[in-house]
């Protein structure tokens, strides 16, 4: 279709281990629309920074391999030359790290790490460059920008570090902005900074947005579309509304329902999903949530479910939400 | 030397007076050069038994810092602690050794604060090691009835950290913490690493355990929404003080500070059709421990601030019901 950016499908990594490949992420599919922002929710290890990394081509292979397609502008970018492939990343396409402490290279100021984009994609002199830099760093909120241009990023708190990743991201108005946790590491007053920061910045420039994060609040509060992740699978897939509101996979529900909520009945036992994430050697041969389901059925043991979609794009990996569901206990 | 009956319910068990802790911040040889880290300034606060006393505040504010001081892990400026009505702010090495066999510490990090070489059997047993409990025999007994405590295997005994997941190893983290059968235990951001649905199994698995051993909690947190799920009473804390206390449904529903306001209105809600109120954003960085604002250390980032927030330092006034808040304009606004 016209207006969609990103298209990925069929997307599988696996990594080589001693132990014979294992399969990071497993037939991912789905669009990013101009503008839109996609949220990934998934717990940690279910492969939604591997997804993000293969799209960015920043996986080493080996010993990952990656298949199917990453269709941005119609192009895959998985079958571009490493040259062409560095032309578009963090020109047309950039991404923003989980943790600002640990992302910034600490033997540059920050000036420099911005400015470096803007002189390797933009051909900007270095002059121009550090205009544009300081530009850039008042753009997202850092005060007294000319100082902070020859600031080390030891010298920056927490919430100025990762402003400082977010103009190195936007330093070339990137169509596509993917958004590794970018607050989880950060309290939540600046979290809801950078938040705000995020919404504006998308509303101004129209870019795009791929949100990966834990936090269904966060969830809530920007995504259009959201990708729910189960151990290397979509498990479900729908605007945000739906997913909020009629939840089908037991997994979604199970998430929505063990945040503490502040207007929680604080006497009342917080519903857990039971059990852990399966390990990578031990994955079940079913449906890989069967083990911690509340409505697991002798089928989800044997036959792993396909991912269906229902109408209004709504889509879900479960037998009982794709071939009418038998509410035992709602 | 502590008592050997278990305190009572509602029993007063921890109380702190004035509580300070600085840390150098430079070394200077004239006293007047020196800058100190003010990282607990003036703090004064009662954990009453079988209670959980939720402590939040951003990075930085000191909240762990005070329940380190209140263990005595680290040695307090001024100011005194005092356990079950006894002083205990200089408590020799013996003394204090006996009383930590009352008091316990549950860690942040699940990877970090598990010896990678030694089984989990040999991690839970250490404390009773230490405090010289039992026979060989009779703490492998109580490492198996501990396992089982905390929702794992007995099994388990054999196995090394690596084996775990980040909720079991914090599983094994609580059994540590409660192998010598403590009465007091400090959380210390015990669940902020972990994935939400595993987060939601051990805020059980801890309300539990406190319903089944009569614990008390100090439950130090940053995120506000599992602090008012766990606790009875909520502090909050900016920059080394102590700015509201009250009960957890009370700090919801009627917080008076405006910092606890702010903290409440960053919360992202899981709900698409109800919007954060931006307006009710905070600006700008926490200022430096080192040198706090003057008067009320809130001040500089206050929508509501006036010219006596900056000149004079306000006090916790209790409002009523044990809702206590220091801010000059409590209740107006």
């Amino acid at each position: 279709m016209e207006d969609k950016l990103l298209n990925v499908n069929d997307l599988s990594v696996g990594f080589e281990s001693d132990d014979g490949m294992f399969m990071a992420v497993r037939d991912m599919g789905f669009a990013v629309r101009k503008g839109e922002t996609v949220c990934i929710v998934g717990e940690s290890g279910c492969g939604k920074s591997v997804t993000s990394l293969a799209i960015m081509r920043l996986l080493a292979e080996p010993p990952a391999h990656v298949s199917g397609e990453v269709l941005f502008e119609g192009k895959d970018l998985l079958k571009l030359p490493m040259d062409e492939m560095r032309g578009i990343r963090g020109n047309q396409i950039a991404m923003i790290f989980q943790e600002p402490m640990t992302s910034l290279n600490p033997v540059f100021t920050c000036g420099f790490q911005i400015s470096e984009a803007l002189i390797a994609h933009q051909g900007m002199t270095k002059a121009q460059a550090r205009e544009r830099s300081i530009e850039l760093m008042r753009m997202v909120g850092i005060p007294e920008p000319e100082k902070r241009f020859d600031a080390y990023p030891h010298e920056l708190s927490g919430g100025m570090r990762q402003r400082v990743m977010i103009s190195m991201a936007l330093a070339c108005e990137p169509k596509l902005l993917i958004d590794d946790e970018p607050t989880t590491a950060l309290d939540v007053t600046i979290q809801a900074q950078i938040m705000e920061l995020l919404r504006d910045l998308k509303r101004r420039l129209g870019m795009a947005l791929i949100l990966i994060t834990h936090d269904m609040g966060i969830v809530a509060q920007m995504a259009e579309w959201v990708i729910v992740m189960y151990a290397g699978e979509e498990v479900e897939r729908a605007d945000v509304r739906t997913i909020f509101s009629n939840p089908l996979h037991p997994y979604t529900e199970g998430l929505l329902e063990s945040i503490p909520r502040l207007d929680s009945d604080t006497n009342k036992e917080l519903p857990v999903i039971e059990g852990t994430v399966p390990g990578m050697y031990d994955m079940p041969k079913g449906c890989k949530f069967a083990p911690r389901c509340k409505r697991c059925m002798e089928r989800c043991l044997n036959e792993a479910p396909p991912l269906v979609t229902l109408d209004d794009g709504h889509a879900v990996r479960c037998f009982l939400a794709s071939e009418g569901r038998e509410d035992s206990d709602a | 030397m502590p008592s050997t009956s278990r305190p009572a319910k509602g029993e007063e068990l921890i109380r702190v007076e004035h509580l300070k802790k600085y840390f150098p911040a430079n070394k200077s040889f004239r006293e007047e050069n020196r800058t100190y880290v003010k990282a607990v300034d003036d703090v004064s606060l009662t954990l009453r038994a079988g209670e959980t006393f939720g402590l939040v505040g951003e990075s930085g504010c000191g909240k762990s810092t005070l329940g380190q001081t209140i263990l005595r892990l680290e040695e307090p400026t001024s100011g005194s602690i005092f356990y079950r009505g006894q002083d205990i702010t200089h408590a020799g090495k013996k003394e204090l050794r006996a009383l930590r066999q009352d008091m316990q510490l549950i860690f942040q990090d699940p990877y970090s604060s598990l010896d990678p070489k030694m089984t989990v059997g040999t991690i839970i047993a250490e404390p009773l090691v230490v405090h010289g409990m039992g026979s060989k025999a009779e703490r492998d007994a109580r490492v198996a009835e501990l396992l089982k405590l905390v929702g794992l295997k007995p099994e388990h005994a054999k196995r090394y950290p690596h084996e775990f997941s980040g909720g079991q190893r914090q599983r094994i983290g609580i059994a540590r913490a409660l192998a010598v059968n403590p009465s007091f235990v400090i959380c210390d951001e015990a669940v902020s690493a972990l994935d939400v649905s595993i987060q939601a199994q051990v805020l059980n698995l801890l309300s539990h355990l406190q319903d089944e051993l009569g614990l008390t909690y100090l439950f130090i947190a940053h995120g506000l929404s599992v602090v008012k799920y766990i606790s009875d009473r909520v502090g909050v804390m900016y920059l080394g003080k102590i700015v509201e206390i009250a009960s957890s449904d009370e700090i919801y529903l009627h917080s008076l500070h405006p910092y606890t306001k702010a903290l409440i209105a960053a919360i992202p809600i899981p709900d698409p059709d109800v919007h954060n109120d931006s307006a009710r954003l905070l600006t700008g960085d926490v200022p430096s421990p080192i040198n706090p604002p003057s008067g009320c250390r809130f001040h500089t980032r206050c929508p509501y601030a006036t010219e006596l927030c900056s000149a004079e330092e306000p006090q916790l006034v209790d409002m009523g019901d044990g809702h206590l808040v220091a801010c000059h304009l409590a209740g107006q606004i």
